[in-house]
């Protein structure tokens, strides 16, 4: 059967979209971002620093350097009361993981319940491989959401993060999650086997058994020091693909087109295409993206935070300064 | 039956060697460690009743040692034999006491297709414990890598043992008309980072074969240049070794070399900050100098160094491999206390 032609299946997408969620698009500016002016008042904190022993192909450690360090609770603790004083509006406290996919969580749990007393700011991690009692005590501990990306084929576990059993593991990750009620936001790495269509599909076929509230799609950027580098993002009509069929196979939940991805004209090019195919929420937009979304009558809003946060909440901004961003 | 000869039922892949700590952690052996140190990793040892082909002149396994192999001692220790199937139906008993298994190969001809068997039973039976094999390099290819790596092992440990290419050949090579080949060692390291990936293959060195403090902490700073990491022994004489009657390295060497491979190891330094005197002899970590004594004070340095469990704390602490049970702890099984710091700072200096 041939493929149904590209321009039909987003027509396709975004009717559907707009149905059910509104001809409407937040656009999202998170981390610490400064774009225009204006800053992304959510930033990610690496418990682990610079270091990480998984040392996938793609990133070998490399986008830890660039976050605020808290290597240990109590830095933690005052790393995140400092970027509050600052302006930050919630943490995304991420890491490096050990060679078996996990985070060091076991000795920040009284660190991130701290955090959450001291800030009640929206509190996310991104939680890699866990166990049930791990997932359940990041719950108490008063974590929001779990971050967790999917990766759908078996060789790009061995070959790209080498983790052979990584399926294995995701599966046991995805149930711990499920059974702490821990909300979990799939981000899905369009092109993570260097460039290639592997398993993307795949990961969507995973995510049915738990289908998300949010789905987030980001694409491989291979950072300059790892051996990926210099590997093409997917094609574009690849990638408009993706985002159409997993806006057909899971008509409840929202689509986001997430922050990591390639700058330059691919971004502007493939935010464009987001549009048209009816996503929901977009990161680190372009301004062109955001006028194209007004000429085709999309209501547009803003948040300065990560996408995963709902933007059906009040604005944490506005909360936090009493004003408009 | 000949001394040498062990029967055909009890080879490898159905039966193994099991280290004295591991057989104590499955309720194999009774008895307890100095200090409560409890080893969390299963090690076991492939037997064949020809023994191990190589010779090398520190270890216990050697060809041309006296008496059967399976009468040998290894690492100082007696390695029980014991079925596959035991090993594994007492490690399912006691799953919270087994954070890792490791299976060691020796030289023998059936020792890569045995290696196999194994780590697919161990695998199946034990889906909870990741997997380590302590490979041969001298035997392996690697497609047999791949193989092993899909079933999945997740780490890899290459014995190098010698920290320069003239005392490999004199204790393992050519001058114990051994098979071993410091060549063959450092592309095989090649191959299981291509295909292990960075952070899952660690070189086992041992300290006091005659290599000064600089070639020994050099060579540990480019492994892991490279992506690996190093394991680390202090040498103790194996009686009725050829180097039965060698010393044991001072203390204050492997302690400098302890705290060394930590910080490089941890990315927390890189040898080329560091200053040696004319002897070889580690005086100054320079810029890391800080983040050295911050280490000191934790007390982890001076833990054994080898494969990690789940969590990342390390599970294969070989409770004195490198020791006697007393005084003069090498590689600490457990955390150093107080005492045991005040002992750890006084040798540094020495």
């Amino acid at each position: 059967m041939p493929a149904e032609p590209i321009r039909r299946l987003l027509a396709r997408a975004r009717a559907l979209s707009w149905e059910r969620f509104g001809r409407r698009v937040v656009f999202y500016l998170p981390g610490m971002f400064v774009v225009d002016g204006v800053r992304g008042r959510y930033p990610a904190i690496s418990i682990t620093g610079p270091a990480c022993g998984l040392g996938c192909d793609h990133c070998r450690g490399e986008v830890l350097k660039s976050m605020p360090a808290a290597q240990s609770p109590p830095e933690l603790v005052d790393v995140c009361l400092r970027l509050r004083d600052a302006g930050a509006v919630g943490f995304l406290v991420t890491g490096g993981s050990n060679t078996r996919g996990r985070l060091p969580w076991g000795r920040f749990l009284d660190a991130l319940a701290e955090v959450k007393r001291r800030t009640a700011l929206h509190l996310s991690v991104h939680c890699g491989m866990l166990d049930g009692p791990t997932a359940a005590a990041l719950k108490r501990a008063g974590v929001d959401q779990a971050n967790l990306d999917i990766v759908g084929a078996e060789e790009t576990w061995r070959d790209v993060m080498h983790l052979p059993d990584g399926a294995a593991l995701l599966d046991q990750s995805l149930e711990a999650l499920h059974q702490a009620a821990l909300e979990v936001v799939p981000h899905v790495v369009m092109g993570i086997h260097a460039g290639r269509i592997v398993g993307e599909r795949r990961a969507l076929e995973i995510l049915r058994r738990y289908p998300p509230k949010l789905l987030v799609w980001v694409v491989l950027m291979p950072l300059p020091a790892a051996p990926m580098a210099g590997a093409p993002p997917p094609a574009l009509e690849e990638a408009a693909r993706l985002l159409c069929e997993s806006r057909l196979l899971f008509p409840e939940s929202e689509i986001a087109l997430g922050c990591a991805r390639p700058r330059g004209e691919y971004r502007r090019a493939l935010e464009r295409i987001a549009i048209d195919a009816g996503v929901n929420r977009v990161a680190l937009y372009s301004d062109e993206t955001v006028e194209y979304a007004r000429s085709l009558g999309v209501e547009v809003d803003f948040r300065q935070t990560c996408c995963s946060l709902d933007a059906a909440r009040p604005d944490p901004v506005q909360i936090a300064t009493g004003r408009n961003p | 039956m000949t001394p040498l000869a062990q029967p055909a039922s009890q080879e490898s892949p159905e039966y193994l060697r099991i280290s004295l700590a591991a057989a104590m952690t499955l309720g194999l052996a009774p008895g307890w460690f100095y200090r409560g140190a409890r080893l969390r990793c299963i090690n076991l040892l492939m037997t064949y009743g020809e023994g191990c082909a190589a010779n090398c002149s520190y270890c216990g396994l050697q060809r041309l040692r006296e008496g059967s192999y399976q009468g040998k001692s290894f690492i100082r220790v007696p390695w029980p034999v014991v079925s596959l199937d035991e090993v594994v139906t007492r490690s399912r008993e006691r799953l919270s006491a087994v954070k890792r298994v490791c299976l060691s190969m020796i030289t023998h001809p059936r020792a890569a297709r045995d290696a196999r068997t194994i780590l697919e039973t161990l695998h199946r039976q034990l889906p909870e414990a990741p997997i380590s094999l302590l490979s041969n390099p001298t035997l392996l290819t690697r497609a047999d890598l791949e193989c092993y790596r899909d079933i999945p092992i997740d780490r890899l440990g290459i014995a190098v043992d010698a920290a320069t290419e003239p005392i490999f050949d004199r204790n393992r090579g050519k001058g114990v008309r051994g098979p071993h080949r410091w060549d063959r060692y450092w592309r095989f390291f090649e191959e299981a980072l291509e295909v292990f990936g960075p952070n899952r293959v660690g070189i086992h060195l041992i300290v006091g074969l005659g290599e000064t403090e600089e070639q020994m902490i050099r060579l540990i700073g480019r492994i892991r240049r490279a992506g690996g990491s190093t394991h680390l022994f202090s040498f103790f004489p194996e009686a009725g070794s050829r180097l039965a009657a060698h010393p044991q390295p001072p203390v204050g060497q492997y302690r400098r070399v302890q705290l060394a491979r930590y910080l490089i190891d941890e990315d927390l330094a890189t040898p080329e900050t560091f200053s040696f005197d004319a002897r070889g002899r580690l005086v100054s970590f320079g810029a890391a100098q800080e983040r050295a004594e911050q280490a000191i004070a934790t007390g982890t340095p001076f833990m054994t160094s080898g494969c990690p469990d789940e969590t990342g704390a390390v599970a294969c602490n070989r409770p004195f491999g490198d020791c006697t049970p007393g005084d003069d702890i090498r590689s600490f099984p457990f955390q150093p206390d107080g005492e045991d710091l005040a002992a750890i700072k006084r040798q540094l200096e020495e």
